[in-house]
């Protein structure tokens, strides 16, 4: 790999880093369909968005109602269906239970079978 | 230093290029548009198969496809009726005949996955029951499997697929087995189990549970091999069945299909690892001496050793077909993508509704589900420590299945057979063996296995006994074939050996065919080029 590449690799994943550890939330990564419907934070429908309207990735502000993702737009907050775009949000209901205290065996089966299961989930605070 | 800082920012210029905006381009088209209104509108005028076809008789009938006797059923009555009672809640907003009643059959594997049977049977992996994080979660998916039973998509051929598969896999069981059985078994005697010791031993152990852990991680959840448009169609049902309930289809869907797409990562990362622990294990046990013995004089050594390598990695390509190797196979992304633009046309203007979690908390309150979830975990963690190498620390997990009411269960048992098996203990596997042969649920690959630790310990006499009542229960012949081979070339009965290759070789299925060659000591004639055959993943 030449050095300018690996550069812009490591310029790219620091800039994610940094714009995921910014945003708790989580980020817009990915606009689905060249058109979304947009929501108020009830949940009602509000009107269209053209994806290019819309700058990515773009830190999620909040969530409204069906989960949908709050994005700032210009001075307000619009939300958008989960259907509609990708994220990198992690779940905020639950958060992974550490390898190092689960289980021998089970961290193996977790990290590459999901078997951990809700047992190794622990509320998120 | 300028020349530094200039390159420097035309670097972070070209980074921030690549973190642009970009809307995703949908790939084959969608297969269900909203522009005419709910898909369950649509299909009014369809002529629908509600009985199924031919692929849909095949695939109850056949032994190893019964939804009864997968591999690691888990019988959960307060469990299974309430899957019902919700089953029933979504069924009822569906206006057309309904053919069979639906039941439900839960699976002891952490996968987020469900799929459905010809005979109205939903197969629920217990994984997503324990991380679903909603009632309508499990409600989309339910009714996604509903609505390939409800649209007759079993009319078509795609169970054979699925069939052949698995008895393809079966087969496989052998070759892993000749190994780790050694050449002792192989050559019929005595004399070669010096050449067989210590390290190929232990390796070849490995191997086997390896093999194990591939197979369960491959058939515990079969699905059949639905065609794009079919899930499509399933996708669309789905979310209108919900959404008349009504359940949040809308925040169900996305939740549900970037779950499915985490499980693929986890997936593909498995694939890998056991791929390459696999071939380590049997690069280590596949000895010259140990071909040497186990090959008929007059064979091709390398040709043996490249049917067995071979072997192992249709195991791995097993695994691939099973997660996300198909090609055919719609990704998480483009059926979100998918459904996303159906909905929206189909659904102008409708508010969004929050997802609920009464139903989902009051399943999981159940003592019933409590220890299923520690005897899921527990076989799961013994399997993994077995594929170690680590026979003490599977049988401290194992045994913390002990304290539930899922200790008697085929999925316990099984696991506890084999680990005894393991350790040497045939008499104690045998026990245990027949104790899940006892059960209802028990299923084809306990009699298998059972059969083939008998081979290796060279008690061929027995091992043909539960090969005959595990064809007697289940009427078929040929997961057991391969090992009959090798067990009757391990007793020299040359001519029953011979019966049973031609039996094998006339199962139209060219992975069996090949292990029963190389279980007859012959080099298996190379396998002739052909597709890689496409299976369903995710929702069935």
């Amino acid at each position: 790999m030449r050095k300018s590449d690996a550069c812009v690799i490591l310029v790219t994943t620091l800039a994610a880093f940094a714009a995921a550890a910014a945003e708790p939330q989580g980020l817009v990564t990915k606009v689905l369909r060249p058109e979304l419907s947009t929501f108020d934070e009830k949940g009602q429908p509000s009107g269209r968005l053209k994806a290019s309207q819309l700058k990515l990735p773009a830190p999620i502000v909040s969530y409204g109602a069906g989960r949908s993702i709050g994005v700032r737009l210009k001075d307000r907050v619009v939300y958008l269906r989960g259907l509609d775009v990708q994220t990198s949000a992690k779940s905020v209901d639950c958060a992974p239970v550490q390898g190092a205290v689960r289980a021998k065996g089970s961290a193996y089966a977790a990290a590459n079978m999901g078997l951990g299961g809700a047992a190794d989930c622990k509320k998120a605070k | 230093m300028m020349n530094l800082t200039h390159r420097l920012t035309g670097l972070i210029c070209v980074a921030l290029i690549a973190l642009q905006p970009t809307v995703a381009l949908a790939g084959s088209a969608y297969a269900v548009s909203g522009k005419r209104g709910p898909f369950i509108d649509q299909v009014a005028a369809r002529k629908i198969n509600v009985a199924g076809g031919q692929g849909a008789r095949g695939l109850v009938d056949d032994a190893i496809n019964q939804g009864a006797n997968q591999t690691a059923r888990l019988r959960m009555p307060q469990t299974e009726a309430k899957i019902t009672a919700l089953l029933q809640r979504i069924e009822a907003s569906w206006p057309y005949p309904k053919g069979a009643p639906l039941q439900v059959l839960i699976q002891g594997v952490d996968y987020y996955s469900a799929y459905s049977l010809p005979d109205g049977s939903i197969v629920v992996g217990f994984g997503l029951l324990d991380r679903a994080q909603s009632d309508d979660e499990v409600a989309f998916v339910l009714a996604h499997e509903l609505s390939h039973v409800r649209l007759g998509h079993f009319a078509n051929d795609a169970a054979k697929k699925r069939r052949h598969d698995t008895a393809g896999r079966l087969g496989q069981l052998y070759v892993l087995a000749s190994l780790a059985g050694g050449a002792r078994n192989l050559s019929g005697g005595r004399q070669g189990a010096a050449v067989f010791a210590g390290r190929a031993t232990t390796a070849g152990r490995r191997a086997e549970a390896t093999s194990d852990l591939l197979h369960f991680f491959n058939n515990a959840m079969i699905e059949p091999a639905w065609a794009q448009g079919e899930e499509d169609e399933a996708d669309a049902l789905g979310f209108d069945l919900s959404l008349k309930v009504p359940f949040a289809a809308e925040a169900a869907s996305a939740r549900v299909f970037d779950t499915i797409q985490a499980d693929e990562a986890r997936r593909r990362q498995l694939r890998a690892s056991l791929e390459g622990r696999l071939k380590r294990e049997m690069g280590r046990t596949a000895t010259d001496s140990v071909i040497k013995s186990a090959l008929d004089s007059g064979g091709s050594r390398q040709e043996f050793k490249r049917g067995l390598v071979g072997s192992a990695g249709r195991m791995a390509m097993g695994a691939a077909t099973h997660s996300d190797g198909s090609a055919e196979h719609r990704p998480p992304e483009d059926r979100k993508r998918g459904l996303g633009a159906y909905s929206a046309a189909a659904y102008r203007d409708l508010a969004l509704r929050d997802e609920a979690t009464t139903w989902i908390s009051d399943l999981r309150a159940t003592q019933e589900f409590t220890d299923a979830r520690i005897a899921v975990a527990a076989v799961s963690a013994a399997k993994t420590a077995r594929a170690d190498g680590d026979l003490a620390g599977a049988e401290t997990e194992i045994a913390k299945a002990d304290p539930t009411m899922f200790k008697d269960s085929p999925l316990v048992l099984n696991e506890a057979g084999r680990l005894r098996g393991d350790q040497g203990d045939t008499a104690g596997a045998d026990v245990l063996f027949n104790r899940a042969h006892a059960s209802t649920d028990q299923t084809i690959d306990g009699y298998v296995d059972h059969v083939r630790m008998f081979y290796e310990t060279g008690q061929g006499l027995n091992g043909f006994l539960v090969a005959k009542a595990g064809e007697d229960r289940f009427g078929d012949e040929k997961p057991f074939l391969a090992l009959k081979i090798a067990i009757a070339r391990q007793a020299k009965r040359k001519k029953e050996m011979n019966v049973f290759l031609k039996r094998c070789m006339k199962v139209d299925d060219e992975s069996l065919q090949q292990d029963c060659q190389l279980a007859a000591g012959k080099s298996p004639e190379p396998k002739r080029r052909r597709g890689i055959q496409v299976m369903g993943v995710g929702l069935g």
